[in-house]
C-alpha cells in the first residue's frame, strides 16, 4: 500500500488535568474518507482541530507526507495550506465578498496570479450554482450557502487534506442537504477527506471508513457497513441507538 | 474690538492659523494612526516582551498630559543634545498621545473579531503578518471609525499646544493671545477661532459618521 497522505501516532491530547483522549493512531491514504463519529465532547473536533495545529497536543505526532506538524514547525503555515479545513460557524470573512473570500489566500498566500485563481473560483462557485453571489457579502448569503462558500475557499488552496468540522450542524434542516450534496461529490472526485457529523446517514453514505470515538480513544473503527449494521461494541451500538426512535404502545 | 474690526485687521492671520491648526491636525493625526497601528500590533504579537513594550508605550503616553510632554520636548531634550525646531516639538507631542488611544481604539475593534476568524485565517495557511494586514486591521480599523473621528477631533483640540511655543504661523489658539497682547481683542478674538475650531469638527463628525455608514461591517 502507498504511503499514507497523513498519520497520527500515539497522540495525547490534554486541556489541563483533563485527558482528551490518550495514545490515538491513525493512518490515512490517499483518496479516503474518513468520519469521525462519537458522543458530544468525546473529542472528535478537538482531533480533527490537532491536525492542522489549531490545538497543542501533549504526546505523539501527526505528519503530513511525513513531514511533523506542529505548533512549532517552521513550516507550519506552509504545511496548512495543503490542509484545507471547514468549520461550523463557516468563518467567512465579514468585511470581504464571497469572491474575495475565496482569493485571499491563494492570492497572498500562495502569490498565485488573480486571473488564474479567479477564473478556478468562478468555475467551482458555478458548480454549485453560487456563481451570482461571487460579489455578494457573506451576511446576504443563508448559512448553507455560506457553508458551501467556505469549502470552495478551502478547495481552492489545492489542499491535499480536507478536514469539515461538524459543518451541518449550525444549520437548518433543509440547507443541510445541500452542504452534504458538495461533500458527497468531492468524495466521489477521490478526494481525501476527514469529516466530524453527527448526520448518521450522510457519514455511511460518504464513509470509506468510520472512527468511532469514546472515552478518549478509538473504541471501533470498520466500513459503514460493519459499524452501523454490525457494532462490534456495545458502546457503538448504545450511541448508534441514540439516533433511533421507538415508542412503547401498550 | 468688534469681531468686524478683528476680522479686517487679522482677517489674514485668523487664515494662515487655521491652515495651521489644520496641518498639523492633519499630520499628528496620520503619525498617530501609524504609531498607533504599529503599537497594536506589538500588542498582540506572540512575542511577548514586545506585547509588554506595547502595554507600556500606551500607559505612559495615555496618562501623560501634553503640555508636560511638550515642556520635555522643548526644554528637557536639548540637555542631551537633541534640539528639534518647535513646529517638530509641537508635532511630536500632538501625535504620540493620540496614538495611544488609537491604539486602544484599535484594541477595541479588535475584540470584536471573533476568534474563529483569526482559527479560518491560521488554517489558510496565513502567517502571523498576512493575518493581521488582511483579516485582523481590516475589520478592526473598520469597527473603529466613530472612536477614530473622535480621536480626529480631540487631537485637532490638542494641537493648541502650539499657542505655548513661538511658533511662525501660529495657531488658532495661538492668534487670540497674538492678537490680545496688541490690541484689546476680548472675548470676540477667541471667538472667532472657536468658531473655526467648532466648524472644523462639525465637518469632521459629518465625514467619519459617513465614512462608518460605507465601511461599518455587518456581521
Amino acid at each position: 500500500m502507498a504511503e499514507p497522505v497523513l498519520t497520527i501516532e500515539h497522540l495525547t491530547k490534554r486541556f489541563g488535568d483533563l485527558e482528551v483522549f490518550h495514545d490515538i493512531s491513525l493512518d490515512i491514504h490517499e483518496g479516503e474518507v474518513i468520519v469521525i463519529v462519537g458522543p458530544s465532547g468525546c473529542g472528535k473536533s478537538t482531533l480533527l482541530r490537532c491536525i492542522n495545529a489549531l490545538e497543542e497536543i501533549q504526546g505523539g505526532e501527526i505528519r503530513l507526507r511525513g513531514e511533523l506538524i506542529s505548533k512549532d514547525s517552521k513550516h507550519l503555515a506552509e504545511l496548512r495550506q495543503k490542509i484545507g479545513m471547514v468549520f461550523q460557524n463557516y468563518e467567512l470573512f465579514p468585511h470581504k465578498t464571497v469572491l474575495d473570500n475565496i482569493l485571499l489566500a491563494p492570492m497572498k498566500v500562495q502569490k498565485r496570479p488573480k486571473d488564474e485563481v479567479k477564473e478556478e473560483a468562478i468555475a467551482m462557485l458555478a458548480r454549485i450554482g453560487l456563481a451570482e453571489k461571487a460579489d455578494n457579502f457573506p451576511r446576504q448569503l443563508s448559512g448553507g450557502q455560506k457553508q458551501r462558500v467556505a469549502i470552495i475557499r478551502a478547495l481552492c488552496m489545492h489542499p491535499e487534506i480536507l478536514l469539515f468540522d461538524e459543518v451541518t450542524a449550525a444549520l437548518d434542516p433543509e440547507m443541510v442537504r445541500e452542504v452534504l450534496e458538495v461533500i458527497l461529490g468531492l468524495a466521489d472526485q477521490g478526494r481525501t477527506m476527514v469529516i466530524v457529523t453527527h448526520e448518521m446517514q450522510f457519514a455511511r453514505a460518504v464513509a470509506d471508513r468510520v472512527i468511532f470515538l469514546d472515552d478518549g480513544g478509538i473504541v471501533e473503527e470498520g466500513t459503514p457497513e460493519q459499524f452501523f449494521d454490525h457494532p462490534k461494541t456495545e458502546r457503538a451500538e448504545r450511541f448508534l441507538q441514540t439516533f433511533t426512535f421507538e415508542r412503547k404502545r401498550s | 474690538m468688534s469681531i468686524g474690526e478683528l476680522l479686517s485687521q487679522y482677517g489674514e492671520k485668523y487664515l494662515s492659523a487655521m491652515l495651521m491648526t489644520w496641518e498639523l491636525t492633519f499630520l499628528a493625526f496620520l503619525l498617530a494612526l501609524i504609531i498607533g497601528i504599529a503599537i497594536t500590533v506589538f500588542r498582540i504579537c506572540p512575542i511577548r516582551p514586545l506585547r509588554m513594550a506595547g502595554e507600556f508605550y500606551v500607559q505612559i503616553f495615555r496618562n501623560i498630559p501634553g503640555a508636560a510632554l511638550l515642556i520635555i520636548l522643548v526644554y528637557a531634550l536639548p540637555y542631551l543634545g537633541i534640539v528639534w525646531s518647535y513646529f517638530a516639538c509641537v508635532l511630536i507631542a500632538v501625535s504620540l498621545i493620540p496614538s495611544a488611544f488609537c491604539s486602544e481604539y484599535l484594541m477595541a475593534g479588535i475584540n470584536t473579531i471573533q476568534l474563529g476568524q483569526i482559527e479560518a485565517a491560521r488554517a489558510l495557511g496565513m502567517t502571523f503578518f498576512q493575518m493581521i494586514k488582511n483579516v485582523v486591521l481590516p475589520q478592526a480599523i473598520r469597527s473603529s471609525v466613530l472612536p477614530l473621528t473622535n480621536l480626529l477631533v480631540a487631537t485637532m483640540l490638542t494641537t493648541s499646544l502650539a499657542s505655548q511655543v513661538p511658533l511662525s504661523p501660529t495657531d488658532l489658539t495661538g492668534i487670540v493671545s497674538y492678537i490680545n497682547t496688541r490690541s484689546v481683542g476680548g472675548v470676540a478674538a477667541f471667538v472667532i477661532s472657536a468658531f473655526l475650531y467648532c466648524m472644523t469638527a462639525v465637518v469632521i463628525g459629518f465625514v467619519g459618521n459617513r465614512i462608518d455608514k460605507k465601511v461599518r461591517i455587518l456581521r
